[in-house]
């Protein structure tokens, strides 16, 4: 009757270690979530920081400041140099490099 | 018989042994049960009904962080970000336990370094409120709460918040983090970001600390961009960490939606790169200009911009300034705005707040009116007197170009007041009024600036004789920029709309109702005839800028346009003063030159006016004041370069016809 009633204590007890255990784990689990959801907003908070940079460092305004730094430029695929010699007609004459042999 | 009782001995020690460590089991087990079921009874009296203090302190336990939504975004009409909201911190001390740190010398040194403030500064804040809470102490004593109430509960209400700066920089923060002095902490708070405030500030506005629009967009888009706060109510653990959150402890915020205004900010560049350059030309106190598509009467660029010239002084309100003033003190033009050096934000919107008297601007709308009642035609020969007339009731008129006679057309390419006065004479009181208030004069274009003027035009009671020879070349008649853009771009809208205004717009038009209110203001056929007629004076406005040096040629559009050179006007006395008797409300020998137009002719886009206020005496002096010269070129330079941005195809070559006769 002892030993069946110390069996039945343990056997409770051990219950609830395990309970508390598994309460224990399910606090844990929800701090990390509140940890990590913190940590989100806190990146959140970065990324927007970051965006407001870069649309300050965008604007025209900043741009054009940028490529006065970079000294004379002028547009793209107009230097006579490059160009190949213009067709007596307005065709457009495509030229497709060879494929390399392999 | 030794050996057996021996054994029996031992049996019997065996047995009470093991009687003893029954006993012993069971005393243990006992134990443990009445333990587990005392704390069982606790665990349930904690959770069904705990004591009071421990209530308190429960409480406490449970934070609720407040998370900030973010407000939308404003932009610009191609998705560029004009501003947008990042969240920062700032810094607070909490006295209560600020009081608790042992060094109390140490600890406003400290805190006052990281926060780079003085000691005194930061003494005598959190003296004052930790020695404002010990009296709240001292008074509790003496009186007790409502039962119930939070006061009963933790006590008399502390100050617990203490701000300390405002938004602080990345090095503070980390300094103030390294703190180790108790009470101070940082919080969370919004800020918003202009990415150009020198361009559009006055366009886009200010936010409060608050949070909320103070001015302009901000303030007019208020509903639409406010977000809304979450909320964060987690359990927290001794130091404060969060420990856990109930399921329903979390509300996400809701972040404002965005507002794509009409402005574009690279027009918004050229704009001010233009009137920059052409305030400095003529050193003119200021200059406001509007660029707007007449389409949709989207307002597509706005500047507003004023000069710090030397020798301007204020007018005394006491001196008559004679009509042939030469020489003499050059007088501050354009009334102060002492907001707009708290930030530029803050000050006037003067395209929108200020008026001004259009001048031979206006003659555009007075040669349309008079033209659409069929009382002349353009190629009717006007008696223009050489240059100058009296009028029946006496008034003397003088114009610029002297001549003889002209046509119709001529009186409008040679802004003659003469012509105007004689044909608009032919129209009575009421049908002059009305023409003027159908291009939109008098009234508010709804833009959405609280302080937007509506401008002035006088009563049909006090409309004499006087104002229909005044009103007829732009005296008389106050407007803003924004109704002179809006009035033109009658003249520049094509088929059935050409000779209607359209509605003003801040923001972007999506796509355009089909369903909406027509205000038209002339016919269609008058509306082109004044853009055909309008082409000879921007003709003349390009053969002189050729003939400057260096020359300034081959434009990409044709544009059609009128200048104006009225009178500077005085702006209402400040408190207590009043206009000296004998003056006629002008500065004299001060002007406000200001040119119109749209463009390209064939199928206008744009929209472009722009007032320069007061060029400087040595521009008078060369008369290089007039609005062709000093407005002009800003209009031209503006137009060609943001057709050019908004892709419009070059105008085509003028014909040989047209080129033998421009105008």
């Amino acid at each position: 009757m002892r030993s069946k009633l110390a069996f039945l204590i343990l056997v409770i007890g051990l219950t609830a270690c395990g309970l508390l255990a598994l309460r224990q784990q399910r606090l844990r689990v929800v701090h990390d979530l509140a940890v990590v959801h913190k940590n989100m907003a806190r990146m959140d908070q970065d990324l927007l920081r970051v965006r407001v940079d870069i649309a300050q460092a965008i604007t025209p305004q900043r741009v054009v400041q940028l490529a006065g730094n970079l000294g004379p430029m002028r547009p793209l695929g107009v230097d006579p140099e490059l160009l190949p010699a213009r067709p007596a007609s307005d065709t457009a004459i495509v030229v497709v490099p060879p494929a390399p042999e392999e | 018989m030794f050996g057996s009782s021996s054994q029996a001995g031992g049996a019997q020690t065996g047995a009470q042994t093991g009687a003893r460590i029954d006993r012993l089991t069971l005393f243990v087990f006992a134990g443990l049960s009445v333990m587990l079921v005392i704390l069982l009874g606790r665990v349930v009296q904690l959770q069904a009904a705990p004591p009071a203090p421990l209530l308190a302190l429960m409480g406490d336990r449970v934070t609720e962080a407040v998370e900030p939504g973010r407000r939308g975004d404003i932009l610009d009409r191609a998705g560029r970000i004009l501003a947008a909201s990042r969240f920062g911190y700032r810094a607070f001390i909490d006295p209560v336990e600020f009081a608790k740190n042992t060094d109390m010398g140490t600890a406003i040194d400290q805190t006052a370094r990281a926060l780079g403030l003085t000691f005194e500064e930061v003494r005598k804040e959190v003296m004052d409120r930790i020695a404002a809470n010990e009296a709240r102490k001292w008074q509790a004593q003496f009186y007790s709460p409502k039962p119930g109430s939070r006061e009963e509960r933790s006590g008399p209400a502390l100050s617990r918040f203490l701000p300390m700066s405002n938004i602080l920089d990345d090095a503070t923060i980390d300094a103030v983090k390294r703190l180790t002095v108790k009470g101070v902490h940082l919080e969370i708070r919004p800020v918003r970001e202009m990415t150009s405030d020198s361009l559009v500030a006055m366009l886009v506005g200010k936010v409060g600390f608050d949070g909320l629009g103070l001015i302009a967009a901000e303030r007019m888009f208020e509903d639409t961009v406010k977000p809304e706060s979450g909320l964060f109510r987690f359990v927290r653990d001794a130091r404060g960490q969060p420990l856990w959150v109930e399921p329903e402890g979390y509300e996400p915020p809701k972040r404002g939606q965005d507002v794509r205004l009409a402005i574009d900010l690279e027009l918004q560049r050229i704009l001010i790169q233009e009137m920059e350059r052409g305030l400095a030309d003529v050193d003119a106190q200021g200059g406001r200009a509007v660029l707007m598509d007449p389409r949709t009467g989207e307002v597509l660029a706005m500047a507003d911009l004023i000069r710090d010239v030397r020798g301007v002084v204020d007018y005394d309100w006491m001196t008559i300034i004679p009509k042939d003033k030469r020489g003499g003190p050059r007088y501050r033009v354009i009334p102060p705005d002492p907001e707009r050096a708290r930030h530029p934000a803050l000050g006037r919107n003067r395209c929108v707040t200020d008026i001004y008297e259009p001048g031979s601007t206006f003659k555009c709308f007075m040669w349309a009116a008079a033209t659409d009642l069929g009382l002349v035609a353009p190629s009717d020969t006007i008696d223009t007197e050489e240059g100058v007339w009296t009028t029946p009731y006496g008034r003397t008129i003088r114009d610029v170009v002297k001549r003889g006679s002209m046509s119709w057309r001529d009186v409008l390419v040679n802004s003659s007041n003469i012509g105007m006065v004689k044909v608009t004479s032919r129209m009575d009181a009421k049908q002059m009024r009305d023409a003027v208030l159908a291009f939109g004069f008098g009234s508010r274009t709804d833009l959405g600036f609280k302080s937007e003027s509506p401008g002035r035009v006088t009563s049909p009671k006090a409309w004499s004789k006087y104002t229909q020879t005044s009103v007829a070349f732009g005296h008389e008649i106050s407007v803003t920029p924004l109704q002179m853009a809006r009035a033109f771009s009658a003249f520049c809208r094509n088929a059935d709309e050409a000779g209607t205004l359209p509605d003003v717009h801040l923001t972007a038009v999506e796509s355009r109702s089909r369903e909406r209110v027509i205000r038209r203001a002339v016919s269609p056929d008058t509306a082109l005839l004044v853009r055909e007629t309008l082409r000879g004076v921007t003709h003349n406005l390009d053969k002189r800028l050729a003939l400057r040096d260096p020359p300034e040629k081959d434009w990409r559009y044709e544009l059609f346009g009128k200048s104006g050179t009225p009178d500077a006007p005085m702006s209402d006395p400040p408190q207590g003063k009043r206009r000296p008797k004998g003056s006629d409300g002008y500065f004299r020998g001060q002007y406000f030159p200001t040119f119109i137009a749209g463009g390209p002719v064939e199928e206008p886009r744009l929209v472009c006016v722009v007032v320069v206020e007061d060029p400087g005496p040595s521009a008078v002096e060369k008369r290089q004041h007039y609005g062709a010269y000093s407005a002009g070129p800003i209009v031209r330079r503006t137009m060609d370069r943001a057709l050019a941005y908004l892709g419009v195809p070059a105008s085509p070559p003028p014909s040989e016809d047209q080129q033998a006769h421009p105008e």
